[in-house]
């Protein structure tokens, strides 16, 4: 007796495990891309390799009838082909010139690029056909498939981040080819297709993947690791994987690394010998080596963030952003009382405090110290004023790489947050980069305005003060207006240590731009400018910048072009002015036309075929018909997407959790849209357009409610613990999870009982819309903030209700 | 007879590598006229924003003189005398020609002037201080790239160029005090040594900001009274790369 279906439920399990893969294999490529390449656009630049989803849609219907008569092949052969290209493009993909320089002053410079990544799309392309293809054969179990294709999905991303607490992503790699092949096994013996020569082929690439070990994964020749590692004398001495990413240590005897950002023109200190850290590739900063000669650290009185100490005795001071602790050691070299340093990166925290607590060990090993895993804003939750100074460290890419970065630990509701944690007297103490024209030092001293404003201070800018020295700003924001004698004071110190002055109340312009001068007093304007009583986007002679503090609901804190300054100023490699267009909006906006006219290509091409196949008959693809697909597809695609990104940043916030919040909420997300979509399967297809508009009205109902209280509700649950967090987090989502993962099966399986090859026709559409939607919904929350994103996400699912068609027409 | 067409063919073939060489040293000296040309005229458009009046005939004689095509890898040298920085290798470039000039310039220097140059990269820079009359102190940390420069600099004849392989950070002590520093890499400051080194009244210079960026070049002066300042001169955007760096 031999069963017509053999073992759906292995078949299940196949789905799942390559579904798992493939998320798995996405998270995967955005942390071995930030270490070979850049870190801050690499999400963008994937979801060109998601097409692959999309393009698996359009193969799947083309080749519909070869692969109908060729399951079993076909689907080993897609399995395997993921295994092997997940390892080979990768390797392939390292290689590829990332200029994102170039990409700003040349539109055309980014097809090779998108050339490049599209081959990433192959393991893509290959783990979505094997979906596809069971869904068109296996039409009326379509949403217990596409059930179990999000639980694999969910879990996948689960253990994939779990994996990476303990595994170099190169290794993880090996693992995910591994399970490829497992999967082709999986088919082959629940089919009996040629299972010898299957286990032989599985047998062969394990063993390959074995032999050959992780691939090699390193930094391209410009990133600041792989320059460090050049210098005579350079050795590697530690390199350490985590979710926070890839830390590696770097010493020189030959050549030492020399830190000391901010030190003033007008002192000649000696820096002690210092390691270099890295973390993906990028500085993240030096410890240094004082053990034998704690005069050696002498420089960090003479830095520019060491002009607070002056200002305030024996203060008690939280180091936010503490990162490798250099402000821990500097607070107590110049007599701070206690240090409280906070740190989201766990690498970090333990190489100052386990690997190298010996070369320096102030930063974590005396007694006045005290250091904290997690993000600031967690950390300012607990407690409030009880420091003297509150130190909060920032970065920023130079070239505008992070605008569409997400931060809610430089957001006006987070400087209020910080402000709490001020004794009276008390003073914020913002310091970072500076460039030209003045970015983040004027968004920051906008950011403080309004944070000071919302707590009631009428005239903010008198609270304020603006300094600069070489390449580094320093914001300080007084809890109390300061006296005169302290801006006397203030203003000594900056003399003294040769700094200028850019902002303080009673600021003359000549005290501005006198020992690292301009060409004209750039900051000084633009801090005029931005403490204008609705300074909102500020004008400099080198273009328009936007000055508007960065929100919770808007969190992009990098973000300084307006986009009409992007727009009305076509990039130029002649002029030095172009580079004011923050490259992340140029780059995300030139990669979502290129998705969407590849999406426009992908959707249209299958059609020929469609209507050949499916005749005039009742079962025809009418006009009507298929603009319904792709109405409904499409906005099923774009909503979902766009809801679980701005949840995961809702809820990301509120667990404050840096490493695993964001796995844990899509993994929820998608394990309960995965249930949802299980359930879906016990509906009868006749009750189908009464079961979706049960699902699309939960999640407009949940989704409003969410929308219009859900910050409130959580701003008043911060305090719990992490665990319980996590709980009313899953809980909170479960609904509209749920109900997000009915609309796709259900109107896939009503569709395909109209004409059988909507179904992987609308698979495409589904894939296409879901990468224009990963790539647009940062680019639109950054218009409309997150709950504009949310609001029109749920208007798009209320519009999906009246595109399933009354036809339907059961096949027998 | 053999012989006879033998020498023929070999005559030939010189003759046609001699018009062929001779071709490419036309196209080369034509391409150099058209660079330094093009930066003559852009540094007649900064020279407000650098502070000078123009490019000085001494500098341009000097750079006329050095022949860049000699300082960049093989696979380069057609691109030589474009107006940009070229790779060569160890993720380092050579400076784009009017970063060079314009430095060359802002550093007055005048015959018999001491320098101090961090980071040799390809030697070029060097080769042109050097033409200008200073003697050049210059430190390369990647080894490769310092012995290379060498060679070169060897090859045409620079003598009064001193190299070293090393860290250049904490200056060149023994040949101190210098009348210009020019420092080809920022760090996150300014190394003290070299302040300490330079001259009263002499003068720094130091592009800041990478290849992602605007780079700016800053020029610290130490005037008699030892009083340190910075002077933020141009934002100039290094075209984007090509070909493997």
């Amino acid at each position: 007796m031999t069963s017509p279906r053999p073992a759906f439920g292995l078949q299940l399990v196949a789905i799942g495990l390559i579904s798992g893969a493939a998320i798995a294999y996405e998270i995967l490529l955005t942390r071995i891309f930030a270490l070979v390449h850049w870190q801050h656009m690499v999400a963008t630049a994937i979801g060109l390799a998601l097409l692959g989803y999309g393009a698996s849609g359009t193969f799947t219907t083309l080749a519909g009838r070869l692969l109908e008569s060729h399951f079993t092949p076909a689907f080993v052969t897609n399995a395997l082909l993921f295994a092997v290209s997940s390892v080979i493009c990768t390797v392939a993909a390292q290689h590829l010139q990332v200029d994102p320089q170039a990409i700003v002053s040349q539109y055309d410079a980014i097809l090779p690029l998108a050339a490049g990544f599209l081959l990433l799309a192959v393991p893509f392309f290959a783990a979505a056909n094997c979906i596809a293809m069971t869904l068109a054969r296996q039409r009326r179990q379509i949403p217990v498939i596409y059930g179990v294709d999000l639980l694999g999905a969910g879990l996948g991303a689960l253990l994939l981040t779990a994996a990476l607490a303990a595994l170099h992503p190169a290794q993880a790699l090996s693992g995910i080819a591994a399970i490829g092949i497992g999967v082709a096994l999986i088919e082959s013996v629940r089919t009996g297709w040629r299972t010898p020569w299957v286990s032989t082929v599985a047998g062969l690439g394990l063993a390959a993947l074995w032999i050959s070990g992780p691939i090699d994964v390193s930094p391209a020749p410009y990133k600041e690791l792989a320059r460090a590692q050049s210098v005579t004398g350079a050795n590697t001495i530690l390199q350490r994987s985590g979710v926070g990413g890839t830390v590696t240590v770097v010493d020189n005897d030959k050549v030492p690394l020399r830190a000391a950002p901010g030190l003033s023109l007008t002192s000649w200190p000696t820096l002690p010998h210092q390691i270099a850290v890295f973390v993906d590739g990028d500085s993240a900063g030096a410890i240094d080596q004082i053990e034998s000669d704690p005069g050696a650290s002498d420089y960090l009185g003479e830095l520019l963030s060491a002009l607070p100490y002056r200002l305030i005795d024996d203060p008690e001071v939280a180091q936010l952003k503490a990162g490798l602790g250099l402000g821990v050691a500097q607070a107590l070299a110049l007599g701070a009382r206690t240090v409280t340093a906070v740190e989201a990166n766990p690498l970090l925290v333990d190489l100052v405090c386990e690997d190298f607590v010996r070369a320096d060990p102030r930063r974590c090993a005396d007694d006045r110290v005290t250091w904290h895993i997690g993000t600031p804003r967690a950390f300012a939750i607990v407690g409030a004023g009880r420091f003297d100074l509150v130190y909060l460290h920032t970065h920023s890419d130079e070239a505008g790489l992070d605008a569409l970065d997400i931060d809610f630990d430089l957001t006006e509701e987070a400087f209020r947050a910080y402000l709490a944690q001020l004794r009276p007297g008390g003073l914020l103490v913002v310091e970072g980069p500076t460039r030209l024209p003045p970015r983040q030092s004027i968004r920051m001293l906008a950011t403080a305005r309004a944070a000071l404003l919302q707590d009631g201070i009428e005239a903010p800018a008198d609270h304020l003060a603006l300094l600069r020295g070489w390449q580094r700003f320093l914001l300080l924001v007084h809890r109390d207006p300061p006296t005169p004698q302290h801006r006397a004071r203030i203003r000594e110190l900056a003399e003294e240590g040769g700094f200028d002055l850019a902002w303080l109340p009673d600021l003359r312009p000549d005290e501005v731009n006198r020992y690292q001068q301009l060409a004209r007093p750039f900051f000084y304007h633009a801090a005029r400018a931005v403490l204008e009583p609705d300074g909102a986007a500020i004008t400099t002679p080198e273009g328009r910048l936007t000055a508007r503090p960065a929100t919770d609901d808007r969190p992009f804190p990098h973000r300084y072009s307006p986009w009409s300054s992007v727009v009305s100023r076509p990039p130029s490699a002649r002029h030095a002015d172009s580079v004011h267009a923050d490259a992340a909006l140029l780059i995300g906006a030139m990669v979502l036309v290129l998705v969407a006219l590849a999406s426009l290509l992908l959707i249209l091409l299958p059609l020929i075929r469609i209507r050949r196949r499916t005749g005039s008959g009742p079962h025809a693809a009418t006009p009507s018909r298929r603009f319904a697909v792709v109405g409904y597809f499409g906005l099923v695609g774009l909503a979902f997407l766009a809801i679980e990104i701005a949840w995961i940043q809702v809820l990301e916030l509120f667990l404050d959790e840096p490493l695993y919040a964001a796995a844990i909420v899509l993994a929820g997300f998608l394990v309960f849209a995965g249930l949802g979509s299980v359930w879906a399967q016990s509906h009868r297809l006749e009750h189908s357009r009464r079961v979706l508009f049960g699902a699309v009205a939960v999640i407009v109902i949940a989704g409003g409610i969410y929308l219009l209280w859900l910050a409130d509700l959580l701003a008043g649950l911060t305090a719990l613990s992490f665990p319980l967090k996590v709980i009313i987090a899953l809980v909170l989502l479960a609904p509209l999870a749920f109900a997000m993962g009915i609309p796709f099966p259900v109107g896939l399986r009503y569709f395909g009982e109209i004409a059988p090859p909507f179904v992987p026709w609308a698979w495409g559409i589904n894939g296409c819309a879901s990468v224009i939607s990963a790539i647009g919904s940062p680019l639109l929350a950054l218009a409309f903030g997150f709950s504009g994103l949310m609001a029109g996400a749920l208007a798009s699912y209320a519009l999906v209700v009246f595109l399933l068609p009354n036809d339907l027409i059961r096949t027998s | 007879m053999q012989a006879h067409n033998l020498k023929r063919h070999v005559v030939t073939v010189l003759l046609t590598l001699l018009v062929l060489g001779s071709a490419a040293a036309d196209r080369l000296d034509e391409a150099r006229a058209t660079l330094w040309g093009l930066v003559d005229r852009q540094i007649d458009q900064l020279a407000p924003q650098l502070g000078i009046d123009e490019l000085s005939p001494t500098v341009r004689t000097a750079l006329m003189a050095v022949p860049r095509h000699e300082f960049v890898p093989p696979s380069q040298r057609d691109h030589a005398y474009e107006n940009r920085p070229l790779p060569i290798g160890h993720g380092q470039t050579i400076s784009q020609p009017l970063i060079v000039a314009a430095m060359t310039e802002l550093l007055q220097i005048g015959p018999g002037d001491v320098v101090f140059e961090l980071g040799t990269g390809s030697g070029y820079q060097a080769a042109v201080l050097a033409e200008v009359g200073a003697q050049v102190y210059s430190v390369e940390i990647v080894e490769p790239l310092g012995e290379r420069a060498r060679e070169t600099l060897d090859r045409l004849g620079y003598e009064q160029v001193e190299t070293r392989i090393g860290d250049g950070y904490e200056g060149w002590p023994e040949a101190a005090p210098f009348d210009a520093v020019i420092v080809t890499a920022a760090a996150d400051h300014i190394p003290p040594p070299l302040i300490r080194q330079l001259k009263p009244g002499g003068r720094l210079l130091i592009p800041v900001g990478n290849r992602y960026q605007t780079q700016k070049l800053v020029l610290l002066t130490r005037d008699r009274g030892g009083q340190i300042r910075t002077r933020e001169l141009i934002p100039v955007m290094f075209v984007p790369l090509t070909g493997r760096h």
